[in-house]
């Protein structure tokens, strides 16, 4: 019975897995703290599913403006629409931060932005609260990418992001805005 | 706009086909003419763009003579709240349509309209109460769809003008309504094939009350129901008895006017779901959780056309269907089975020794070797020189697994810095 002696060479291989573990955690960590990646959480709340856009904390579907650099997304999920975002897209300035407030009034759903980061699950009852830069003016496309039902592969949608010079806030923000601060 | 134009739609031929169709129907809003399928150029059909049109049974409801017309937008059709009701209307030049929203998310969209019409259609997407009016003065086609749903079928089709088909035969007081499915029953529908419909319909004329059984013995299991095909007269009451755990009756189609909600909520059995059947027309219905398995139904309101009993029909093409595909489901079943039997007898036929053989096999160390001769053992391996422990170095399994550090290095390099942090925009909050 000897003792176990490890290779000089195992310890060199075993001390970069070790190195690589803690890199990968860092990565998340900056991730988290550098580029600010978020995940989607239930901070949106809950909403009747019968009738999503009679909660409190959701309005009717639309953009909406929030403060200067900052606008509201209300997008309700049906079989098979965004709206908005099927029949019109969805129109927001570039580079201000945009929170998407997304909600299904029937059956599971998915937004999803084709080829970015951003995705998440829309579940009725829940409020997928999820805030976005658009750093670049240009179209994107949404999909649905959970099966919701016969046509689910016909449901998509887009957003345009426009330069903040020709975007116009819509009508309903600016009559929304004049209604908060009267109360 | 009249994208359809130039290519195959002359309206004159259209206004033709669609005059026949409302002489055919001139009796009665819901009577199933088997006239005008080419109607509309096939506009309901699936080789138009989006789905085929469930609740487009042929016939063009007459509503000339009247100013003001209503169209339900989002009525119980093409497997949900997707159809225009009526979906085919003829209306008078100058008549006032006004499209009524009675479900959510839908929009109206134009396909196709005559030259110098100017129908915008309604574009955003509305919900239940929404209405959209529009007075349609030029004569001809105008055939719109809603863009949700397009995929579904929701199509529709408007007719100004033309022959508003002069009442001909208009005389008899009962309907009469021929037992013609289409393709309901087989699996080119929806669903899988009807097993439990042979190419009958039930006779239950003559009685007030029916009673359908919910989750028949059927098609694999209790997925049917019985009689799958009946045909009662215009005001019987049909019970919908649930003999079985776990259905539901949905409506696939009836007849334009018809206010059959069937029974959405799962139930199980001793459940009974009952309606009185007043449109005459032909209604088809199926078990949603058990439609793949073929568990669909259809009920014929009204009395059979002279000439035939019972009801034929479409009974023809579901019949052809069965024997010869029962057939074939055997013949090929029987063939996997021996496929997947094949390898089991190999390995047992090539594990089992030969009877004739018997000591080819038989391999016994040690045994009784007055036959065989001894194996002779190896000769004890000397080694020239002796290393220690830490005296040898591995340097080629170092150089690979210096190789594959790389690699992983790599590709987290571009999974998080490239691929992901690289493709925005990403989710911030």
């Amino acid at each position: 019975m000897t003792h176990v002696r490890i290779h000089r060479f195992e310890k060199l291989w075993l001390g970069a897995a070790f190195v690589l573990i803690v890199a990968f955690i860092a990565t998340i960590v900056y991730g988290s703290l550098g580029p600010g990646v978020a995940m989607v959480g239930d901070d949106g709340g809950t909403v009747n599913p019968d009738n999503p856009t009679a909660a409190d904390n959701f309005r009717d579907p639309g953009v909406y403006q929030a403060d200067d650099d900052s606008y509201d997304v209300y997008v309700e999920a049906r079989q098979f629409a965004f709206s908005p975002g099927t029949s019109e897209p969805i129109r927001v300035p570039a580079d201000t931060n945009v929170t998407f407030h997304v909600t299904s009034g029937d059956v599971t759903h998915g937004f999803e932005l084709v080829g970015t980061n951003v995705n998440t699950m829309v579940i009725p009852g829940q409020v997928a609260q999820l805030t976005v830069n658009f750093d670049e003016a240009r179209t994107h496309h949404i999909v649905c990418h959970e099966y919701c039902g016969p046509a689910h592969h016909a449901m998509e949608g887009s957003i345009e992001v426009v330069p903040q010079s020709e975007f116009t806030p819509p009508q309903q923000a600016a009559a929304d805005q004049s209604e908060v601060t009267d109360t | 706009m009249t994208r359809l134009d130039d290519t195959a739609l002359s309206r004159r031929g259209v206004l033709r086909a669609a005059a026949g169709t409302a002489t055919a129907v001139a009796a009665g809003t819901a009577a199933t003419g088997a006239a005008a399928a080419q109607a509309y150029d096939g506009w309901f059909s699936g080789d138009a763009k989006g789905g085929a049109v469930g609740n487009y049974d042929g016939t063009t409801v007459d509503r000339t003579g009247t100013d003001e017309v209503t169209i339900d937008v989002g009525v119980d059709a093409n497997g949900g709240t997707y159809g225009f009701g009526p979906a085919a209307v003829r209306v008078d030049p100058g008549t006032t349509v006004s499209f009524e929203w009675v479900s959510n998310t839908h929009n109206i969209l134009i396909d196709a309209q005559p030259d110098g019409a100017d129908w915008g259609g309604h574009d955003p997407i509305e919900n239940t109460g929404f209405t959209h009016t529009h007075t349609f003065d030029t004569e001809g086609v105008y055939t719109y769809y809603c863009n949700p749903h397009l995929t579904m079928g929701m199509k529709g089709a408007i007719v100004v003008g033309g022959d508003s088909g002069g009442g001909g035969g208009g005389g008899s007081d009962q309907p009469t309504v021929a037992a013609d499915y289409g393709d309901w029953f087989t699996k080119s529908a929806d669903g899988g094939a009807t097993g439990n419909y042979t190419g009958d319909t039930t006779d239950k004329t003559g009685t007030d009350e029916v009673t359908v059984e919910v989750g028949a013995d059927a098609n694999g299991g209790t997925y049917g129901f019985g009689p799958a095909a009946v045909r009662v007269d215009p005001g019987t009451t049909v019970t919908f008895k649930w003999t079985s755990n776990t259905h539901n009756v949905l409506v696939q189609a009836q007849p334009d006017g018809a206010d059959w909600g069937g029974h959405e909520p799962i139930e199980n059995e001793g459940f009974t779901h009952t309606h009185t059947f007043e449109t005459a027309g032909v209604y088809t219905y199926y078990c949603n959780p058990h439609l793949t398995m073929g568990m669909k139904g259809a009920i014929v309101v009204g009395a059979p056309p002279s000439g035939t009993t019972g009801g034929g029909g479409g009974g023809a093409a579901g019949s052809s269907v069965s024997p010869a595909s029962t057939l074939w489901t055997a013949v090929f079943a029987g063939a996997v089975g021996v496929a997947m039997l094949v390898p089991v007898a190999v390995s047992y036929y090539r594990r089992t020794p030969a009877p004739d053989s018997s000591g080819a096999f038989d391999y016994e160390p040690g045994g009784d070797t007055d036959d065989q001769p001894a194996i002779p053992e190896a000769d004890a391996f000397e080694p020239d020189t002796e290393l220690g422990h830490d005296e040898y170095d591995p340097v080629g399994t170092l150089s690979i697994v210096a190789v594959y550090f790389l690699i992983l290095v790599g590709m987290w390099a571009f999974t998080y810095f490239i691929e992901f942090l690289g493709n925005g925009p990403t989710i911030m909050g």
